[in-house]
């Protein structure tokens, strides 16, 4: 019996989230508070990175600091509404021990499922990287193999941990929505700046971003955004995007034009009409979606099944396949990158060929678009999917950020 | 025994068939599944000369896409020595955002003695099922005007069956409903179908001087398998209190009731997910005599 009680208060206990913290009244971008969390010598963040040899690209000792600042976020969830709420978000800034002037990368991290304390959880958040020992839920990989290596090799690194991340992990992710994800990006490079200014960092006002997944999508979506809406706020160099879904409308269609197919990766497709929903249908009743309860996206994410046809109404479907449900459309074609801009400064692409989560055509059909309309814009393809060819993207867009670097 | 032999897994053959390619809602889902198992299997009836039931499951998230009118559920059967059988009826209001369904059902359940202590129960219920479906109430067709003020009420036939097999303190029991799977269609879409579901549900009550140890589990074939785990705890008549747990959509469910008054059986419930804020609710009121 008393172990019955125990159990159920921790499930009780599990199922009570954070209250929601007040919301900032500091103007978006504004560097609220940063910590130092720790130092890393090349040496250690070796000894951290197992997977791969990283050492090669690695020269200067690291310090690392979390941070919060302002920024918006589309509260619809409790308003109903498509406004922007200012919210607190936090971060990771990476600094290296270098007396050179150094330029800012700034980095995106791919899909984090919302949940603690499994594989790949949002606990991954950058914020929360205490330099520690991977294990298999706390694995940090983007944070230890990417991060602290490019800081390392001499560049300021700047790691948002997105709304719905970090401190702001009582509001729903709004995963995969490109657009909004790049304002909290914006507002990260903004807090960043102030750090430096803070810190007396020796700097060439030089911006890069770069991307994986879910991130290369806010990785382009931000380099679009500063083009059209922060010209001239930012010296952005140029965008390196490995494998994203920029061209929102083809990675949909992945699933949605075949409903009968069994898709391994389907929970984070059906996370992302989950992020649809909520962003910018306005939050329709979810009888209307999907065939069973999607109340949140850990349920969006539990699929009761890995067809299409089984999760969603069939009059959903039908209505996104024959482009007739106006609504989800429109959100769609709003949340491509891939078109409507031509980036003026460099944009590398790159994709592993075999990629089945957001299939290697996306990046390739993006990469033509832009180079046919006169763009800056360079492909890597290479053998291996959305995990395996994350190495070569790696050492690629460092070797092509370093070219750029040392043009200026 | 042979006929159990038989007919369990005939009918989860017949369940695996029919659900893999139905497209459909879901089934309430009421916590109190072991009140109410009569509504999932039609052979698990109260051992009642004369029984009455009424459930309803209500959101208390009530806000946004997570809107939701209560579900009602009723029945009441009454047992015919003569025949060695029960009569029910039920009738359960399941309403959605943009149509709701009436589904009323008349039952029988067949009892066959095996031994004092065991018996064996095959049922069958067929019912109407009303739906009424308000297409201009599905957001993205709001501005169709194909579709404006229009209200569509189909009414279809239906067929639930189940067997349940009860020994000394235990039952188990095997049920599936829907099989002819009712589909509301317009306009060439398929909006509504009640998809062929499959139930599986043990219990055993272990009596330990004045209290009743209940565990219980409950397996669901819907779009996929759902198992839940429950174990209550019942002391005299007084009050049971018991906790369910379900996976893998990870919901904790409590409930506490008390059968106190004689004949009177009142519970209510609560449901709530361990990693989400939604919780619902559930009040079951019985009377047997």
């Amino acid at each position: 019996m008393k172990q019955i009680l125990i159990l159920f208060l921790v499930f009780f206990l599990l199922g009570c989230k954070k209250n929601n913290p007040e919301p900032p009244t500091a103007p978006r971008g504004t560097l609220i508070s940063y910590e130092k969390v720790g130092t890393l010598t090349p040496d250690q963040i070796n000894e951290l990175d197992t997977e791969h040899d990283m050492r090669p690209l690695m020269k200067y000792t690291i310090d690392y600091y979390s941070i919060t600042y302002t920024s918006i976020y589309k509260d619809n969830q409790v308003l109903l509404s498509l406004t922007n709420s200012p919210i607190l978000l936090s971060g990771l800034i990476i600094v290296p021990r270098s007396n050179d002037s150094l330029s800012l990368l700034q980095y995106h991290h791919g899909t984090l499922l919302p949940e603690d304390a499994i594989p790949l959880g949002m606990q991954n958040a950058p914020s929360n990287f205490r330099g520690k020992t991977p294990t298999k839920t706390d694995s940090f990989f983007e944070v230890r193999m990417l991060c602290c290596v490019a800081a390392s090799h001499g560049y300021i690194v700047s790691a948002p941990d997105y709304a719905g991340l970090g401190v702001s992990d009582h509001v729903n992710h709004p995963y995969t929505m490109q657009h909004e994800l790049a304002e909290n990006s914006i507002d990260m490079i903004k807090a960043t700046r102030q750090f430096i200014e803070q810190q007396n960092l020796f700097w060439k006002d030089r911006l890069y971003l770069t991307g994986w997944s879910e991130g290369a999508g806010v990785c382009l979506g931000t380099h679009k955004a500063i083009q059209e809406e922060y010209s001239g706020q930012f010296n952005l160099q140029a965008s390196a995007n490995y494998a994203g879904p920029y061209d929102y409308e083809e990675f949909v269609d992945v699933i949605f034009d075949n409903p009968n197919t069994s898709f391994k990766f389907l929970p984070i497709y059906n996370w992302a009409s989950y992020a649809m929903n909520t962003s910018f249908l306005n939050s329709r009743p979810y009888d209307q979606i999907w065939r069973y309860p999607v109340m949140n996206p850990m349920d969006a994410v539990l699929v009761p099944s890995t067809r299409p046809v089984d999760i969603y109404q069939p009059f959903f479907l039908q209505m996104v396949q024959t482009d007739s449900d106006a609504g989800m459309m429109n959100g769609i074609q709003a949340n491509c990158t891939n078109t409507g801009w031509v980036p003026e400064e460099p944009v590398f692409f790159y994709v592993g060929v075999t990629d089945q989560i957001i299939p290697h055509q996306i990046t390739v059909n993006t990469y033509q678009e832009f180079k046919s309309q006169g763009a800056s814009a360079k492909l890597y393809e290479y053998p291996g999917n959305h995990f395996t060819a994350v190495y070569d993207y790696f050492f690629q867009m460092m070797e092509d950020v370093d070219s750029l670097n040392a043009l200026n | 025994m042979k006929k159990i032999a038989i007919i369990i897994p005939v009918c989860f053959l017949l369940s695996l068939t029919a659900t893999n390619n139905s497209v459909a809602q879901i089934e309430p889902d009421f916590t109190l599944y072991r009140e109410v198992a009569f509504f999932y299997n039609p052979s698990l009836v109260s051992p009642d000369k004369t029984s009455f039931l009424l459930t309803s499951a209500f959101s208390l998230s009530n806000e946004g896409m997570y809107q939701r009118q209560p579900q009602v559920y009723a029945s009441f059967s009454k047992r015919f020595k003569k025949l060695k059988g029960t009569l029910s009826f039920s009738y359960l209001y399941d309403p959605y955002s943009y149509f709701s369904q009436n589904w009323i059902a008349a039952g029988y359940a067949h009892s066959f003695r095996i031994s004092k202590h065991q018996s064996f129960v095959l049922g069958a219920r067929l019912s109407l099922v009303a739906t009424f479906l308000e297409p201009d109430k599905v957001v993205a067709l709001a501005a169709n005007p194909e579709f404006s003020g229009e209200k569509i009420l189909e009414i279809s036939p239906d067929l639930d069956l189940g067997a349940g097999y009860t020994f000394f303190n235990g039952t188990i029991g095997a049920g599936i409903k829907h099989l002819f799977s009712p589909t509301v269609n317009a306009a060439g879409m398929t909006f509504v179908t009640n998809q062929t579901a499959f139930y599986i549900l043990g219990a055993y009550d272990i009596q330990i001087s004045s209290v009743v140890l209940s565990p219980s589990m409950f397996v669901k074939k819907e779009i996929n398998w759902t198992y839940h785990g429950t174990i209550a705890v019942a002391y005299k008549k007084y009050f049971t209190l018991g906790a369910t747990l379900v996976y893998p959509s990870m919901r904790i469910k409590g409930f506490i009731g008390t059968k106190a008054v004689k004949g009177l059986s009142i519970f209510i419930a609560y449901d709530a997910g361990i990693t989400d804020q939604i919780h619902n609710g559930e009040i079951f009121l019985g009377y047997g005599k």
